[in-house]
């Protein structure tokens, strides 16, 4: 891969959001990335048996401190479940996309040959509705994806029962530039931070070992970060994710959860994970102090792979930072571009903190 | 890209929601094909080319230019825009969308979605007009400085090619019916032409039919062929009405419109074996046909592109179909004596 | 301002029956040229400094009040009726008071189920000497009691004769450019069935129709969207402007679903631009209908705006 310094920041995020990718297909992505690692060297790649891609970056030998950042590489997505008579194909959605934001989008579908097909989500149209039918979301199994066939065995010549795929969106700059609106922000967002830290730190040596987990599963609950963590044993684990904010117009601020433009956010508690106190206020105070913008998440919501790293091990000290992200598990995720840069610089104070203060850290944690 | 096809893809990325058919940007009209073109006051436009024939009847090709859409009535907090719908968008498709907003400069913007904290259990209902918002991601002084009450809003503009020649894209109900009109009027020689053409790209349809009544009183036409849309027949879409794509085009009849007109419609086609097919309609079919038959007293027909996903943001056409669509209206310019009488009254 | 309105009122202007109303009207205008055109309505011109080449601005307003229409009269002195304006649940109009002649009157219902009550159930019992006074045909309306309290005009049907009265304040106020046309129309409730006559009355350039709604705004609001109504945006912007640059407080909001009927104005005559501009009101029909006097003010004040441009 020739110019890596145009595979990095925005212009990286980009590329990997443009990977059509859902759980179950992740070697799409991981590919892309080994190459890219590869290329910029400083790490050692292995993969495991659930699909997780692992970038090793050897310490100095200063600190027998384990340090293990992930992402996950998988989308949400749709699986073809059925091709009718007609060319029409049903679908089960993977990972949880609410029938909400399912009709009239275009998708994209990896199509037999390994390339992409273009269709559409369909439904019966409204104008043949009764008026009670209009005013319910049709639910997805109830609606189908139309790549243009006009018959199943012509549908066949392209895809399969099986076939996966996702949203087709364009990777957009709005709000003049402020704003990103994309596919597959969650979370190619955490793997593209990863990507740029690990270029960052290409030619040095950190203190401590640092695995740069890039996971499997994480959609569907069934978490490929469970078996990083047991094969790397971490002593703190970073996960980079997207998190679900609502601050719309007419949203009380006690709703929001977070607002896009404020940084990235650290929680305290989400549905899978009570993080410590010490270690969310460790968060805290380290963007204080490096004035990097940073907020606490402000509604306990949202989930991530810390439920099952926080576990692993007989307990892994966890924290989670994540980028406010509107519209998530929809075709049309919205960040704010400098949320982006914020998270990267927060994660790279917090592999650049000192070991004894980090190992204090877990210490305290561990009492 | 073939020209039709072409046509149609560049009529689709213009913005014509109801009441802004005029704001438009005409060069893709191909209007210096035409002998003259005129507008009105209501948004109509009237194409017009002459036949070689001396005292040759006037056939009006109607195809509404206006696409369903919204319009602004608020800028609210951090940019969100509040608006209503303007005609009948599918509300199914709205959240999660992209969307442009022509202000003073076309502004991207993001059809909110209510985050699964805020949904309560098992409420599915489908986003309400007051309830939509649109994220631009300006804050509020730019997007007031940007957008007014009034401004316009469209589905994002976005094309793609499916299997079998379809094509998917925004605004097809119904500019793929409108370049159909432009191309084939313009593609028959003039001295084949048994009729002078006008192409009435009538505005205010999704509004109610509202442009086509008094623009054909003003044309005066001797006959009148109505293209539009209409809906394609699949596992989701089964209704007599629905219409088989891949097929060609399909003609209504209706006790609404010009019976003897139609059939002799049918008849030009089947002579010249041109895919034509034949539905029912309950009444009358809800598009300008019935409105240019009954106020206007001219005998109409209607002729029906089939469509899948009508009003959503993404639909999806034919052009194979269009091409059918296209020869059956070049056949009709050519074919003689369609109108009772035949020749101006 | 609210003895005028009670003379209006008792006009008893019910839908087709508004020629009494529309002669007081008449008779109360400083300015124009007035005739009552084919279908019923007051046409008014007033005549500006020229003539505006792109067509004139024509306010129009319906000047028709809900009511009803005596069906028959029972020997026993019921009067039976068919109300002008569309009523959702019937046993609402049980108990409510109308009058006709200077008196009052009690409609009443025979209904044994008040979910079930037919047109047939209600009656008014005007008495055996009493009913004589009604035929088939007789019209009346509810007793409307207005008054002005606390910056508000209030009771049964103000909306609607307060707006007319606004028009009527405006005509006499206006020194226009151009050549301004005011319809008083007939038969709004039905439909607008007035505005049929808008395009051969005037040479419209722009139509505004001006009604009164239950809007949830302080202002009269320009309507982007009126029902199936839907302006050209420069029409919207041309009024949004003009309040704007006369200082004028206004609203822009859209109405769905099927309250309006403006398809007559767009249609008549050559075919017209039309918008809509609401006045807020509250609680119409009932007998706390209400509108302020500050978004009336509002509402002349945008009149003579638009007028100007």
């Amino acid at each position: 891969m020739k110019n890596i310094s145009e595979n990095t920041g925005l212009a990286l995020l980009e590329k990997l959001c443009s990977i059509i990718a859902p759980t179950g297909c992740e070697r799409n992505v991981s590919r892309f990335i080994e190459d890219l690692l590869a290329d910029i060297g400083g790490v050692t790649l292995s993969r495991d048996s659930v699909g997780n891609l692992y970038a090793l970056k050897k310490g100095n030998g200063k600190s027998g401190l384990r340090i293990m950042v992930s992402a996950h590489m998988d989308e949400v997505g749709f699986y073809i479940s059925g091709i009718e008579g007609d060319g029409l194909l049903s679908f089960s959605a993977c990972g949880g996309i609410t029938d909400s934001v399912l009709a009239g989008k275009a998708v994209s579908i990896i199509s037999n040959d390994g390339e992409t097909v273009s269709g559409v989500i369909s439904a019966k149209p409204v104008h043949l509705l009764s008026a009670k039918e209009r005013e319910a979301y049709t639910p997805a199994q109830d609606l189908r994806i139309d790549i243009g066939a006009s018959s199943k065995e012509d549908a066949e010549r392209y895809v399969k029962v099986g076939s996966a795929g996702s949203f087709d969106s364009d990777f957009t700059y709005f709000g003049e530039g402020s704003m990103i609106c994309g596919r597959a922000i969650d979370d190619r967002i955490g793997c593209a931070i990863m990507c740029d830290l690990i270029y960052e730190m290409k030619d040095c040596e950190p203190d401590f070992d640092i695995c740069f987990a890039f996971t499997t599963r994480e959609e569907i609950g069934f978490s490929g970060a469970l078996h990083a963590a047991e094969y790397f044993r971490p002593d703190l684990a970073i996960v980079l994710e997207s998190t679900a904010v609502s601050d719309l117009a007419g949203v009380p601020d006690s709703s929001k959860v977070a607002v896009a433009g404020n940084g990235p956010t650290v929680s305290f508690m989400d549905r899978g994970t009570i993080y410590r106190d010490e270690i969310f206020r460790f968060v805290l105070e380290t963007a204080k102090k490096r004035c990097i913008m940073m907020q606490p998440k402000k509604f306990v919501s949202g989930g991530n792979d810390a439920k099952y790293i926080h576990q692993a091990n007989g307990g892994t000290a966890a924290l989670n930072i994540s980028v406010p992200t509107r519209y998530l598990h929809s075709a049309s995720c919205v960040i704010a571009k400098e949320d982006f840069r914020s998270a990267e610089k927060l994660v790279s104070a917090l592999l650049d903190t000192d070991p004894e203060v980090l190992s204090d850290l877990i210490t305290e944690v561990r009492k | 890209m073939d020209e039709l096809k072409k046509l149609i893809s560049d009529l689709c990325g213009i913005c014509t929601v109801t009441g802004s058919e005029t704001d438009a940007d005409e060069n893709v009209l191909q209007i210096r094909d035409f002998d003259r073109y005129e507008k009105d006051r209501l948004g109509n436009r009237f194409l017009y080319r002459n036949s070689k024939k001396k005292n040759a009847p006037l056939m009006l090709i109607d195809a509404h230019f206006d696409e369903v859409g919204f319009i602004v009535t608020e800028i609210l907090e951090n940019g969100f825009v509040r608006s209503v719908k303007a005609g009948s968008p599918d509300m199914r498709a709205v959240s999660a969308s992209t969307v442009t907003i022509y202000g003073k400069q076309p502004v991207f913007a993001v059809a909110t979605s209510t985050p699964p904290h805020l949904r309560t259990g098992t409420d599915n209902s489908v986003v309400k007009e007051s309830e939509m918002m649109f994220d631009t991601g300006l804050s509020e002084a730019r997007a007031r400085e940007l957008i007014r009450p009034g401004d316009r809003v469209c589905f994002s503009k976005k094309t793609r090619d499916l299997r079998n020649g379809r094509f998917m894209a925004q605004g097809l109900d119904n500019k793929a019916c409108a370049a159909i009109a432009l191309y084939s009027a313009v593609s028959v020689p003039t001295d084949e032409m048994e009729y002078d053409v006008c192409v009435l790209l009538s505005s205010g349809e999704e509004g109610g039919c509202m442009g086509a009544v008094p623009a054909s009183k003003e044309v005066k036409p001797d006959l009148s062929v109505v293209l539009d849309a209409g809906f394609g027949r699949n596992g989701l879409s089964d209704t007599p009405r629905c219409i088989v794509m891949g097929k060609g085009p399909a003609i209504s009849y209706s006790s609404a419109l010009d019976r003897a007109l139609t059939e002799k419609i049918i008849q030009t086609a089947s002579d010249d074996s041109l895919p034509l097919q034949v539905i029912v309609e309950n009444f009358a079919p809800g598009t300008n046909s019935e409105f240019i038959q009954h106020f206007s007293g001219v005998p109409s027909a209607l002729i029906s592109l089939p469509l899948f996903n009508m009003h959503s943001s993404s639909e999806i056409v034919s052009i194979p179909d269009a091409h059918a669509t296209s020869d059956l209206i070049m056949k009709l310019i050519c074919t003689p004596d369609l109108c009772a009488g035949g020749g101006k009254q | 301002m609210t003895d005028m309105l009670k003379e209006m009122a008792e006009c008893c202007p019910v839908s087709g029956r508004e020629g009494r109303l529309l002669r007081y009207i008449k008779s109360r205008l400083e300015k124009g040229e007035a005739y009552i055109d084919g279908m019923g309505n007051l046409a008014v011109t007033v005549k500006g400094r020229e003539k505006h080449e792109g067509g004139s601005t024509v306010f129009a307003v319906g000047c028709d009040i809900p009511g009803f229409f005596a069906t028959s009269v029972s020997e026993d002195g019921k009067v039976y009726f068919s109300p002008t304006f569309p009523v959702e649940d019937l046993s609402e109009l049980s108990g409510r008071t109308v009058v006709y002649s200077g008196k009052e009157y009690k409609i009443l219902s025979a209904a044994k189920d008040a979910e079930k009550t037919r047109l047939t159930d209600l009656y008014v019992d005007a008495g055996v000497p009493g009913a004589s006074e009604f035929r088939p045909g007789t019209w009346f309306s509810f007793r409307s009691d207005i008054k002005e309290e606390d910056g508000k005009i209030t009771g049964i049907c103000c909306s609607v004769l307060s707006l007319v009265k606004t028009v009527i304040d405006a005509v006499n106020s206006l020194e226009p450019e151009y050549d301004t046309g005011f319809l008083f129309s007939v038969m709004k409730i039905q439909g607008g069935r007035g505005l049929a006559s808008l395009g051969y009355d005037f040479d419209v350039g722009r139509a505004v129709i001006l009604r009164a709604s239950e809007i949830k705004k302080d202002h009269p609001t320009v309507l982007v969207k009126d029902c199936r109504l839907i302006p050209p945006s420069g029409l919207v912007r041309l009024l949004t402007e003009a309040a704007g640059k006369a200082g004028v407080p206004y609203d822009v909001s859209g109405i769905t679903g099927r309250e309006s009927d403006l398809s007559n104005a767009v249609l008549s005559g050559r075919g017209n631009s039309v918008i809509s501009v609401v006045l807020p009101a509250s609680g119409v029909l009932t007998d706390s209908e209400s509108v302020t006097e500050s978004s009336l003010r509002e509402l002349r004040d945008l009149i003579l705006a638009v007028s100007a441009v």
